[in-house]
């Protein structure tokens, strides 16, 4: 199945573009697609796939949290300041 | 009612919402907590703004890495008086008409319900999720909005949360981030700031679009502005039951 990722705020400046498409196997999970994803983008294996935060068309996704094909997936780096 | 010396002070905004709307301004009471980067460009436009009350907690002294985004402070504020305290002092040369309480201690679970209960609005201008958790907890429980920012770098994010119809911020963020010293410039913070004061007259006012329900992000490295819609979490420990209970 075909999933879209969208990177957000400086994950996108990190990997060089703003989305992206995965290729995965029939039941994956959001843990899959995001080890998937730091692997084809080394730069952001210091925040993958433990410090993301991950939506699926606008709903918040854990990792365990089966995707299904053409699912969108919007990744934000946890940001904290103020 | 509005004075004549207040329709001439806010004559210009008025312009844009009228007469009624400013009153709503000036009865509003605002909590602010964090008057940092983010806090200080919220305390500012809020004041100029016209706000009636508002309530600055801060309980940290200005220190020299401050200032390179925490514009209500200088270099002869450093390490003296608590923040809150130094900014209500520069703020009421700005609008001494308007009434600013402060809070030099640390808010904490202890004290939150007693510090915010009598506030229509908080506003999170903190550096740390472990705070914003609370603050959020507290409005889910007591139905106040709130408005959230975080910064870095160039990047910030922004939404309103209003209980019982939105996604709150734990729905958002389930996860703290780590501490860390951040990087940060500060006009993103500014932005930011100037970003959540906005989200604050809107909602008084009912002027405009609110960012209720929806993340903005912008990117000033790239000039990149984002918004996505996020929907409730139905599992989320904090607002899920609220929700549950609205639909009863």
């Amino acid at each position: 199945m075909k999933v879209k990722i969208k990177f957000f705020t400086f994950f996108g400046n990190l990997c060089g573009v703003d989305k992206t498409e995965l290729n995965l196997p029939q039941g994956a999970t959001v843990k899959e697609a995001l080890e998937k994803i730091a692997n084809d983008f080394p730069k952001l294996k210091k925040w993958l796939p433990q410090y993301v935060w991950v939506f699926i068309h606008g709903n918040y996704a854990n990792l365990r949290t089966q995707l299904k094909n053409d699912d969108e997936i919007a990744l934000f780096p946890p940001i904290a300041g103020g | 009612m509005l004075n004549e010396k207040e329709l001439r002070r806010y004559d210009r905004q008025i312009m844009i919402f009228g007469k009624y709307a400013q009153e709503k301004l000036k009865k509003a009471r605002v909590a602010i907590v964090g008057v940092g980067g983010l806090g200080s460009p919220i305390s500012i436009y809020l004041t100029a703004a016209g706000i009636g009350y508002l309530f600055l907690i801060d309980e940290q002294k200005p220190k020299l890495s401050n200032l390179n985004r925490q514009i209500l402070y200088g270099e002869e504020d450093l390490n003296k008086k608590a923040k809150s305290v130094s900014a209500k002092e520069k703020l009421k040369q700005l609008n001494s008409q308007i009434k600013i309480k402060t809070w030099a201690k640390r808010i904490c679970r202890e004290n939150v319900e007693d510090l915010l209960n009598d506030v229509d609005i908080v506003v999170d201008a903190l550096d740390n999720f472990e705070t914003r958790y609370l603050l959020n907890e507290f409005c889910v429980k007591g139905r106040k909005p709130l408005i959230h920012a975080a910064v870095e770098g160039f990047y910030g994010q922004i939404t309103t949360i209003v209980p019982g119809k939105t996604a709150c911020l734990r729905c958002l963020f389930p996860n703290a981030p780590k501490k860390i010293k951040f990087p940060i410039i500060g006009v993103t913070a500014g932005l930011f700031g100037i970003l959540e004061a906005n989200e604050v007259i809107k909602l008084i006012t009912g002027y405009g679009d609110s960012l209720r329900g929806k993340l903005f992000t912008y990117d000033l490295r790239q000039n990149k502005a984002e918004c996505i819609e996020i929907k409730p979490n139905p599992s989320c420990p904090v607002c899920s039951e609220s929700f549950g209970l609205r639909r009863q």
